[in-house]
This record gives C-alpha cells, structure tokens and sequence, in this order.
C-alpha cells in the first residue's frame, strides 16, 4: 500500500494503452513514453504493462507502507528516497515507512515512470476497456478516472516473490534540448505546397507551454497547405504531426482525438516516442526522413534494450475467448501474475455479444 | 454534386511505422463508406498476426499494426490483394438501432427556432427526422460520438452562432447536412430538437456504445415525460434494451 502525501504537478495512473475500442471514439491514452513505462516494469520483476504512476514535472511525494521494489525510469525528476538521491533506471529496494519525494526537472526530460512490485491496483484502481490508462477528459480508467490527489491511497497487486532485484538498464536514454525526431513522410504530405516538407526538416520548432497529453504544439515556420487544412475527417496515430490553418504544426500523442479533420505531413517514427514524450516546452526539436526500414531496424534496437531485462518478469495470466483477451484477477480483482499463483480460484468476465458472464477458473498446483 | 468514386484499388498512406491508413474513396457516401467496412470486416476474417486494431472513418481506415511481426510493404500486398474480393463473407451485416427521442419543450430547444427557420411545422420537423435511417460512417469527437449521415435537406440548418457551454448528454441535435446525438454532456454548437434517455456510451458496459460503426440509426419518436424517465432510470441501470431491426 502507498499513501500519496503530496500529488505533484499531474500524477496518473498508466498503462501501454487501450486497444480495439478508437473505433467507438476512445483515445489510446496509456503511457506517454512508452519505453520507459515498460523499462520501469521490467527492472522489478513485473510483467512489462502493470499500472505505474506517471509523474509531470513535479513529482509527487509518496510514502510506502510496506518493504517493496520500485523503479525509477523516463525523464529525471530528481527522485530521492528518506532525503538521499537515488538513480533512475535501477531496480530500488524500499522500506516500510521509506518517503519518496522529487525536488523537480533537471532539463534531462519532463516525465518519469514509477512502478511498484506487483503494479498499482485495488478497488478504485479497475481495468476500464482492457486498460488501466487514466482518460482524464473522459474521466474513466485509472484511479477512479483523475489524476492522484493528495491523501489518495494505493493498493499494490501480486509481486513476483522470487525476484531478488539488482537490475538496471545499460546505457539508458538521456532526453533534453535540440532533439532530432525521425519522421515518415505522410498519410498527407502530398496536400502541402512544394517545398513544404523540406521547411520542417530545415527548420527548429519550439515546443509550446500548451502542450498536454493530447497533442505537442509546436512554434517556428508556417507549413503552407496546397488547398486549405481540412480533409475529410480520418484516423489518426501516435506522433503524426497535423497542421491547423494557421500552418503551426501539432504532433498528436497519447490522448488524441481518433479522428481528425486536418491535414497530417508526417509522423514521428515509433523508435523516438520517448525522445518525443520527453520534451519541454521551450526547448526546440528538428526533424529529419527516414525510410520504414530504418524505421523498424530503430525500433528492433530498442526492443532489445528491454528484452535483455524482461526474462525476470512474472507473466499475467490472459486467456483468448473468440479472439478477445481478457485479464484473470484473483478475489481481491488484482491481476494475477502466471508464475505467482497462491490462490486456488481465479475469476474473469467474458461477454458473448450480448451479456456479461462471470467464469471461475480453479488452478491446482 | 461529387461524383462518387470507389478506388478501383487501395490507396496506401503510411502513418509512421505502425499506422497504415487505406483510402477507399475520395468523398462522403454511402457507397464509400460500405466499402470501408466491408474492407475491414475481410480484413479481421484473416486473422493476420500483429494486427491491433483497424479503425474506420468516412472514405477510409486505419490499421495499427506490430511492424516487428507484419511488415510495412507485406501489410500493403495483403490488402491490396483483397480489394477485389467479392466473398459472400466479406458481405457486412447491418443493423438498425431504434433509439426512442423525446422530441422538443426542455429536451430538445431548439426545435422551434428549427421550424421556423425551415417554414416547417414543429410537427413536420418531428416526423421528417425520425422517418429516415441514419448510417453511422464513424464514431468520434468524444467516446460514442456517432458521425451520422443521411439528413434530409429540407431540415438542414446552420449551426448556433454562439455554441452552448454545455449540451446535456443524449441530446439529439442537427447542423448543416448532419446529424448526432451527444454521447456525454459537452459543449457544442449544433442544434438540440430532442434528447434520448437511452445511455449511449458507458465505458464500464462490455459494449460501451450502443451503436458501433457501419450501423444504422432510427429516431423513434416517444409521447411523454413519463416514458423518458421510464427508460431514463432503466437505462442508467443497465436494465433498458434498445430494440434492434
């Protein structure tokens, strides 16, 4: 259990993201710097999408009521457990009663992940959609739909009882100012004047202070539309980079809208998610194309980065009903972790199209 | 008037690395749009590995995909092989969701100032809504958000020049060639002649919408007070079931 004593600029609960239903209008959400959020899952034995705390800014302050693991990843935000500094990017051993505070942004990115030994659940804490991600303007997943407040407090789920901890991750990411984003041309890029496409990537933006988890608004030179910004109202992605009338570039993240009507010139390539989730308003960003290929030979890179961390992990039990994936939670609805089954009875619900119904599953060791 | 115009094969645009948007057409039909979902509905029949999710628009969808298990350039071969496939299968099934209105007075403001603007009775204005069946081209805006197609021209109006802070949720409301109803309270600027009790998105049901993509929609006119707050308790109580043509 954790008590949250102070709540910090805007702590939400996160996971990687809610599949299958942007049909219906529901926006991804989930983690902003998704590498991070999985990385900081990893270095403690949890499986790689548990709920974790993503913290903006100003991180919040959080006492531990018990002795647990927690990891540190993302953006520093000067993290210090009981006063004392500690790293990011290693597995943190914590005691009962142990205080974990931040004293602010240090220009090395602006948004860390926090994850806990078995990852944050509960009552208030329910999977909405397949996903914990917090929907703030939505008000639903998450705790209880918001943001954290102070006095809120914590339920953590299962942990992997043999982990013994004393991981961390080799040549961790570091994020800052003057950042290169590496762009796909497209899905609009033909709808844009002559020499468009070569304005943004021969010039600087700025990252603009009314950026928030639904879109980077950038500043600097106007891209110019062929005929007008609209288009029929399409589907969007995470890092597409849409251009309103007035030809300032927006880069649609986590919360974004599923359908826009504005023309889209590029999209940031899956690889440099972090880099992008990481920026502060003030500091610039360029841009530059590469090819899918470079694009996937980036994106392999980092996964290998992780998959050196993830074979400590638990596994949570899913099971596939009509090719739907549906979570297994034990009495207390926490998410139950494959190789640390204490209990005998495990529940889920599936639906048949019309109704819910609740199946009991018996696991006998 | 746009000449409607199927591709005659998919026109691929790359959204990043893990986002293939497929345009079908080049315009706001019924025909288009037809060939979005039956598209998608071929596409899901397949079962290919590393697809997330596909999500439909007007004239076109996008397929999120794993580019570490399906590729960019594989992806784009197996659509582009499908897009002729005329599979009884590949037919989509449609259906039409009855949703009772309770059209004017408090629920619906506007509707006055609709049959005015139109020369039409209040009455007209009623029963020219509820007679046509609206397809559902896309859900958006907000969760539940239902694009709705299809309104007859001899209602068509303006939007409201100052748009309300805050529409109440199931409020039925038309704008331009368009029609809606707001899922949630919101702000908006179209105009309100009625307002369903029906509970049209709910993120903790297993179906948080109650109409879905490709769908069609039905006004049913309903008499009283009593009746929407009959359906309105029912409704909020996951105990109200909307009639399905």
């Amino acid at each position: 259990m954790i008590e949250i004593l102070k709540a910090g600029t805007l702590t939400t609960i996160q996971d990687s993201g809610r599949t299958g239903y942007q049909e219906l209008g529901v926006p991804e959400t989930g983690a902003m710097d998704k590498f991070s959020f999985r990385c900081a899952n990893l270095l403690i034995g949890n499986h790689e999408n548990a709920p974790a705390m993503e913290a903006v800014l100003f991180g919040p302050e959080v006492k531990f009521s018990d002795d647990s693991f927690i990891a540190i990843t993302g953006g520093d935000l000067s993290p210090t457990i009981d006063g004392t500094k500690v790293n990011l990017w290693e597995t943190l051993p914590v005691s009962a009663g142990s205080i974990l505070s931040f004293t602010g942004p240090t220009g090395n990115g602006i948004r860390s992940y926090i994850s806990i030994s078995g990852g944050f659940s509960g009552d208030k804490i329910r999977s909405v959609m397949g996903s914990y991600s917090t929907y703030l303007p939505g008000g639903f997943g998450g705790n209880e739909g918001r943001a954290l407040n102070e006095g809120d407090v914590l339920h953590t789920g299962m942990a992997e009882k043999k982990f013994e901890g004393g991981l961390f991750l080799e040549n961790p990411p570091h994020f800052g100012d003057d950042e290169t984003l590496r762009i796909i041309p497209g899905p609009q890029d033909g709808m844009f004047a002559p020499a468009t496409l070569q304005t943004l990537i021969s010039s600087s933006y700025e990252i603009t202070p009314n950026s928030d988890r639904m879109g980077c608004r950038l500043d600097g030179p106007i891209l110019e539309h062929l005929d007008g910004p609209d288009v029929i109202s399409d589907g969007t992605a995470f890092g597409v980079i849409q251009v309103p009338g007035d030809g300032k570039p927006i880069i649609l993240l986590s919360d974004r809208g599923t359908t826009g009507g504005y023309t889209k010139i590029a999209t940031v390539i899956s690889a440099d998610r972090s880099k992008l989730a990481q920026l502060a308003p003030g500091e610039s960003v360029n841009f530059e194309v590469v090819n899918q290929e470079k694009a996937v030979n980036l994106l392999k890179e980092q996964e290998r980065l992780l998959s050196s961390l993830s074979a400590y992990g638990g596994v949570p039990l899913n099971i596939k009903v009509n090719g739907v994936s549906v979570d297994i939670v034990d009495d207390d609805n926490q998410l139950a972790i494959g190789i640390n089954m204490e209990h005998s009875t495990y529940k889920t619900v599936v639906s048949d199209g019309h109704k819910d119904h609740q199946i009991e599953l018996e696991i006998s060791e | 008037m746009d000449e409607v115009t199927i591709n005659s094969s998919p026109v691929f645009a790359p959204m990043g690395d893990s986002a293939l948007m497929v345009v079908a057409g080049n315009n706001i039909s019924v025909e288009v749009n037809e060939k979005v979902h039956k598209m998608i509905s071929l596409i899901k029949g397949q079962d290919w590995p590393g697809i997330k999710e596909i999500v439909p628009t007007y004239s076109s969808f996008v397929i999120h995909f794993d580019p570490l298990i399906f590729s960019f350039d594989g992806l784009t071969e197996c659509v582009a092989g499908l897009w002729d496939c005329n599979e009884t299968s590949a037919q989509i099934k449609t259906k039409t969701v009855l949703i009772p209105t309770l059209y004017g007075s408090d629920y619906g403001l506007d509707l006055e100032s609709v049959s005015k603007l139109t020369n039409l009775s209040v009455e007209e204005v009623i029963s020219i809504h509820s007679e046509t069946e609206y397809l559902v081209y896309a859900l958006g805006f907000s969760p539940g958000f239902p694009y709705l197609g299809g309104l007859d021209p001899r209602i068509h109006c303006p939007r409201l020049e100052t748009p309300r802070i805050s529409v109440p949720k199931g409020s039925v409301a038309i704008a331009d060639a368009q029609t809606g109803v707001y899922p949630v309270s919101s702000p908006g600027g179209w105009r309100l002649i009625g307002q369903t009790p029906v509970t049209m998105f709910d993120p903790n049901r297993s179906h948080p919408s109650i109409v879905t993509p490709g769908d069609y929609i039905r006004f049913v006119p309903i008499d009283s007070k009593a009746e929407f707050e009959e359906i309105f308790e029912m409704s909020a109580n996951g105990g109200y079931e909307v009639q399905v043509q």
